[in-house]
């Protein structure tokens, strides 16, 4: 007997049937079929469904045939959330350089930078020093530390992913409801994560994969973008303008330790900063 | 255990400890009282010179008042008092029985979804209060009788219902001596109150002025005859053997017979659950209740107390007719004496009501697994599938009857 398909495309062959077209071809349905089926079938299922819903062995593992009832009594038992679930976000300070790259790379935009008085380098024990600016830098005692607003946070987890000092991390805290939505903003201060103890040197990773590429058309060398950087990355060099026979100072960027936040080019008065892709 | 006599010792006890400490004195000072003021009005007449014998010709109302425990302790007084309160206890045992399988019913359906089922309205955190909780939010839920609605038709549906399944209940014997009253023509009769659903059903789908409850009506009216048929012909199997009506007769037989009708005829018995199924209108053949096609069914319309009365009818029924299939095929309360103090006296209640629980375990798994058949399925497996088999088994029962007849085996 010919089938449509021959008749429709002469000379062509179907494609090979997949796993799942070819169980339901043979017909896992019609193979039971009359008081077999309608009746014996379900019935069976139902009680062990039942038997294995009363005395299942295991009742806090779940997507197992051994598991007891399908339901959780929630306030009292919790569902075993994976590795990588992505709940409420916290901030290690000691760890954030306030790159602010966090707020920039947020696609609803519900991450802002607060600003705190940081302490003195002199009152902090050495190991618990960090790449922070504030602490390094004694005559910048600034620091921005980020708070998010979830009401607005869509947990995509891209202020994780990009952080490049691992920093900002998302915890398995799911339970943010709340009757109003002011109590949704969650400040800095509550975002905190302390102590925490460094194992050995941050790593910086340009996790964005970009850095700032100079024109030095247009940069007058006022070094903005130095005092800003929050790595310090940026060293000023000799650029190959004039100014009253003299080079003007271009920024020259450290490649091993920028982290493509953008803060020098946001903070660039004269558009000589761009970013670039690596 | 025979009830009448339990309650009747009871009562008597009751009202003549209570008689001489409270009721003769109270009743007596009653009478004095009311002699008083018949003697005031004697004496008003006699102001007037007449000669009246007032206290006189009301002595029998006042000896009557006196007279009032011996009143309540004569046979004839008794026997009333004795018979009502027999079927309130009997009444209040099937009712407790009923939220019983409520709860024995939505544990079995969640765990057989694989969920927990009532869980937190209860003493031990398993939801034993959950349909006290739902009476009470049923209580508090404004009675609305829709506008343009049959207004006496749809109120009198739920009554007919309601009680046609009571009444059920007064020819239903749960032992030889356990039941409200127990007629030579119980299962006829009984038979008779079941059939007298439907009418309920069609009258209140129709006075409803809902597309959906007359739906379900009518639903109901049409497969009514495909099971009530088979049903009966399984029924008149059974009779056939025992011979009688009576249902306590029949349990008779089937302990003389020495095995219960049910093996026999495995083949009626099916036929029967089946049937009783389709009876008190479950899952399969709940086809004038289709949740997921009429919104309710038939009682769409209905809210509140009224639509919990009809819920408890259903499950009364469901009650009714297993108890029934115990009687007819599982032979009722016959059964080993049970030798524990206390108990051996009720022992014969404890069977019957084994076998009713297994039965109604059954019915419930048989909802919680069975989709719903279609009105055409279920008239051609009424017509011509059950009723062809609950023919032979008649065939079947009489030719035990007449072997039997032949062979001497009862």
């Amino acid at each position: 007997m010919v089938s449509i398909d021959e008749k429709r495309y002469p000379g062509r062959k179907r494609p090979p049937q997949s796993a799942y077209e070819q169980r339901y071809a043979k017909g896992r349905r019609t193979k039971f079929l009359g008081i077999r089926g309608y009746v014996i079938r379900p019935m069976w299922l139902a009680l062990k469904s039942a038997l294995r819903a009363t005395f299942g062995s295991q009742p806090d593992v779940f997507y197992t045939d051994k598991r007891g009832p399908n339901t959780l009594l929630y306030p009292k038992e919790k569902l075993q959330l994976p590795d990588l679930y992505r709940g409420k976000n916290e901030v290690v300070w000691q760890c954030c350089i306030g790159c602010e790259l966090c707020a920039r790379i947020c696609p609803n935009q519900c991450i802002e930078m607060e600003v705190f008085e940081a302490d003195r380098v002199s009152d902090m024990p050495e190991e618990l020093l960090g790449p922070n600016r504030s602490t390094q830098d004694e005559k910048k005692n600034q620091i921005k530390r980020p708070g998010i607003d979830f009401g607005r946070c869509m947990f995509c987890g891209n202020c994780e992913e990009y952080c490049p000092t691992g920093a900002m991390r998302m915890t398995d805290e799911f339970e943010l409801a709340n009757s109003s939505r002011d109590a949704l903003v969650f400040e800095a201060e509550l975002l905190r994560v302390e102590p925490y103890t460094l194992e050995g040197e941050v790593k910086l990773q340009n996790k964005i994969r970009e850095i700032p590429l100079v024109d030095s058309d247009n940069c007058t060398g006022c070094q903005l973008c130095m005092r800003n950087c929050p790595t310090r990355c940026i060293e000023m060099v000799d650029g190959p303008k004039l100014r009253k026979d003299k080079p003007i100072k271009n920024p020259k960027v450290d490649t091993s330790k920028c982290v493509g936040c953008a803060t020098c080019m946001s903070n660039c008065k004269f558009n000589a900063l761009k970013m670039e892709a690596v | 255990m025979d009830i009448y006599q339990v309650v009747e010792a009871i009562l008597v006890w009751i009202i003549s400890g209570l008689g001489d400490t409270i009721i003769t004195p109270l009743f007596g000072l009653l009478a004095t009282i009311i002699e008083f003021f018949l003697s005031l009005i004697d004496g008003f007449f006699d102001l007037f010179g007449w000669d009246t014998d007032i206290v006189g010709f009301f002595e029998p109302l006042t000896s009557f008042i006196r007279d009032f425990t011996e009143f309540l302790l004569s046979d004839t007084v008794m026997s009333i008092l004795t018979a009502l309160v027999v079927g309130i206890v009997i009444l209040v045992l099937v009712m407790l029985q009923v939220i019983i399988f409520i709860y024995m019913e939505r544990k079995i359906f969640g765990r057989i979804g694989d969920r927990r089922g009532p869980k937190y309205v209860g003493l031990i955190d398993h939801g034993f209060l959950q349909q006290i909780a739902d009476a009470l939010k049923l209580f508090l839920k404004e009675i609305i009788t829709p506008e343009k609605s049959d207004k006496m038709l749809y109120h009198v549906a739920p009554v007919i219902l309601i009680s046609s399944t009571l009444m059920i209940l007064a020819a239903l014997p749960f032992s030889e001596g356990f039941y409200i009253s127990a007629p030579k023509g119980g299962i006829l009769f009984i038979m008779a109150m079941f059939a007298v659903a439907p009418i309920a059903i069609l009258v209140g789908g129709w006075a409803s002025n809902n597309k959906y409850t007359l739906i379900g009506g009518m639903r109901s009216a049409a497969m009514m005859m495909s099971y009530e048929i088979p049903l009966l012909l399984t029924i008149a199997a059974v009779i056939i053997l025992a011979g009688t009506f009576d249902s306590i007769g029949i349990v008779q037989a089937q302990s003389d017979f020495g095995m219960w009708y049910g093996i026999p005829m495995i083949l009626g018995f099916i036929i029967f659950m089946i049937c009783i199924v389709a009876e008190v209108e479950r899952i399969p053949f709940d086809l004038p209740e289709a949740e997921a096609e009429l919104v309710e069914g038939w009682t769409t319309e209905y809210g509140g107390m009224r639509l919990g009365l009809i819920w408890l009818t259903e499950y009364t029924r469901m009650y009714c007719g297993a108890a029934i299939g115990a009687i007819l095929f599982l032979g009722g309360w016959s059964g080993p004496t049970i030798p524990v103090p206390g108990l051996d006296v009720i022992s014969g209640e404890i069977w019957i009501s084994v076998k009713i629980y297994i039965i109604i375990l059954l019915f419930i798994w048989i909802r919680w697994s069975l989709p719903r058949v279609r009105t055409d399925q279920i008239l051609h497996f009424g017509w011509r599938r059950l009723l062809p088999l609950a023919l032979f088994n008649v065939f079947i029962a009489i030719g035990i009857k007449i072997l039997g007849d032949m062979w001497g085996w009862f």
